[in-house]
């Protein structure tokens, strides 16, 4: 595109310049097909995609990555973590699994795009302890909130919250049997909130009557598995549900989700405009997860 | 010398301006499930179906 007229073109000339980004663009525009071809070409992708395999380096990184927070869970942590908190009923600080829950995470938001959650996606994690779990979230969602039992706890992940610098965050102490805000969230995550079985199906019964259809709740217990359907939630996947009615048909859904990548959109470096007339496609490539 | 440049840069434009209106278009082909009608899964077969004809690359101009 740079012909022998415009390299003749002293240094800074506006055409000179308008070429050389032309140049770029053309660049960029030939990755950008390729991509799209692959893009168009590849099989879907399973909802949970098996995990790296026990002797991989990926694997071993994943230990590490997971033994790291579990560290920092406990550094965080005011009290050491305990399975029966003193509060009877409910649980004490129990982590759910960090690289699982990362895994998780990239479902929900492959899923929620699927079934074209094209806005602000909002998170809400019941029983969120000291917040960690609020940060790894603010990674694939557009707003995040955390309800903690336990004021110490909710003390830790309101100040962490504030730290990440996020304006639309929040952590703050609160109770899951009289939370009156389920119905304000897309996406709600509750993992063993409360030990008393009983208490636990009021949760539920509570989050399940205020929540709006079509929001997806991740409940990873066993005991759901034995009344999701009497509380009237579809499954998606494993501990995965979604409100508004038992049985419903997700084939569409699904399949859609299969073809959503799971790279998440970041800002686009260099001056505006730069990506001229390969932005269209590069935003849709961005929205659907197969481009940074 | 600035005539001709000026000239080529009026097609770059234009062609750019072409380019814009096909990767709109492309924008919505990986709206999923994809739609992709008797092309193989090519984009570019699904381009020329759209009535882009030829190709533009880094190595020249339309043809």
């Amino acid at each position: 595109m740079m012909t022998a007229e415009a390299r003749a073109l002293p240094f800074g000339h506006p055409d000179r310049r308008y070429f050389l980004a032309v140049d770029g663009r053309l660049r960029l525009w030939t990755q950008t097909q390729a991509l799209l071809d692959r893009v168009l070409k590849a099989r879907p992708l399973p909802l949970l995609p098996d995990e790296p395999p026990a002797t991989s380096p990926e694997y071993a990184q994943l230990l590490a990555y997971q033994r790291c927070f579990d560290r920092l869970h406990g550094y965080f942590s005011p009290t050491p973590p305990d399975l029966y908190a003193a509060v009877t009923g409910r649980h004490g600080d129990l982590p759910y699994p960090f690289t699982g829950f990362l895994r998780l995470m990239q479902m929900i938001r492959r899923l929620a795009l699927a079934m074209g959650r094209t806005g602000q996606v909002s998170f809400l994690d019941m029983g969120c302890g000291v917040g960690l779990k609020l940060v790894q979230a603010a990674e694939f969602f557009d707003v995040v909130h955390g309800v903690e039992y336990d004021a110490e706890r909710a003390e830790v992940a309101g100040s962490l919250i504030e730290r990440s610098r996020r304006a639309q965050d929040r952590a703050t102490q609160g109770d899951a049997l009289t939370f009156d805000d389920y119905g304000q969230y897309d996406v709600i995550y509750a993992y063993k909130p409360l030990s008393d079985p009983e208490l636990l199906q009021a949760m539920e019964r509570r989050m399940i009557a205020q929540a709006r259809p079509d929001t997806i709740l991740i409940l990873p217990y066993f005991e759901i598995d034995f009344r999701f359907d009497d509380l009237g939630l579809t499954r998606l996947s494993d501990k995965v549900f979604l409100t508004g009615g038992a049985g419903r048909d997700l084939t569409q859904v699904l399949q859609k989700a299969g073809h959503i990548g799971t790279i998440l959109p970041q800002a686009v470096i260099g001056l505006p405009g730069a990506e001229g007339f390969t932005e269209p496609l590069r935003q849709a490539l961005r929205h659907w997860g197969h481009l940074a | 010398m600035f005539e001709t440049v000026a000239t080529y840069r009026r097609q770059a434009e234009s062609v750019e301006a072409d380019l814009m209106t096909r990767t709109t278009d492309l924008a919505t082909l990986i709206d999923p499930p994809f739609r992709l009608p008797n092309v193989g899964g090519s984009a570019d077969c699904w381009m020329r179906q759209k009535g882009h004809a030829g190709s533009f690359t880094a190595s020249g101009p339309p043809r």
